[in-house]
């Protein structure tokens, strides 16, 4: 397995924050449009949506195999409660 | 996953994290299996999750499974809004493999939470001084005749 650079997980978190926020930012819209399914954001744009996870995922990868593709339900989230003082290290 | 508790000289106990060699992460890419061998967990029963090193997951490319937002301490603390959450395949040893959902954090070893517990009971050996997580269907039977006996011992 490659070893990563500090500035490769930054790069990672950086595209991660992004596609987050837009999830957020178009999620009321989606749960009107959409609810219940999967969806597939890149570069802050909605590229597809299915009603399953894995055709989601495969159809993502096959278009775009190096990319990091954010995947995720349209549903109102909640909060989850983790021990955070072990969570990082 | 079986543990020994050493006996030691003074007689005193020595309290530690509970840490679970041999686990595995594995996912497919392009069709060829890209693993990670020979991680360490550690068990924490008071995270809800189970976590893996954003690094490794990265690396591994494996896929989104959606953010985890507000994720919380016991003290309601919050240290990112939100953190990455992948799909893998996680070994544990005499478990086997299962698929399942975790999130991605800067940690060196992997955060086994109380989601691989599920459907799991926490068993001891008195005896040998042993301990451990077992299916819980490898016990029904035998738990429904103990707790059938205690039912009947304790009602007055």
């Amino acid at each position: 397995m490659p070893t990563l650079t500090e500035e490769c997980v930054q790069e990672f978190y950086g595209t991660f924050r992004r596609d987050a926020a837009a999830f957020e930012e178009q999620l009321p819209r989606m749960l009107e449009e959409f609810p219940g399914e999967y969806v597939a954001i890149l570069d802050g744009e909605i590229i597809d949506h299915r009603t399953k996870w894995e055709e989601l995922f495969k159809a993502t990868r096959e278009r775009y195999p190096d990319r990091f593709v954010f995947l995720e339900h349209v549903v109102p989230k909640s909060k989850v409660s983790v021990d955070m003082d072990t969570l990082e290290g | 996953m079986w543990h020994w508790l050493a006996s030691t000289s003074n007689g005193a106990d020595q309290a530690a994290p509970l840490l679970i060699s041999g686990l595995r992460l594995r996912f497919h890419y392009k069709g060829i299996p890209v693993e990670e061998k020979d991680l360490v967990g550690k068990l924490d029963t008071a995270a809800s999750m189970t976590a893996i090193p954003i690094r490794i997951a990265i690396a591994m490319k494996l896929p989104s499974a959606g953010m985890e937002k507000n994720l919380q301490s016991f003290d309601l603390s919050i240290k990112l809004p939100a953190y990455p959450k992948f799909y893998t395949e996680l070994f544990i040893p005499k478990w086997g493999w299962r698929i399942m959902p975790v999130v991605g954090c800067h940690r060196d070893n992997v955060l086994l939470g109380r989601d691989i517990c599920n459907k799991m009971l926490l068993v001891a050996n008195w005896r040998c001084r042993g301990f451990g997580l077992k299916h819980a269907s490898f016990l029904n039977y035998n738990l429904r005749f103990l707790f059938s006996r205690v039912g009947r011992e304790v009602q007055p």
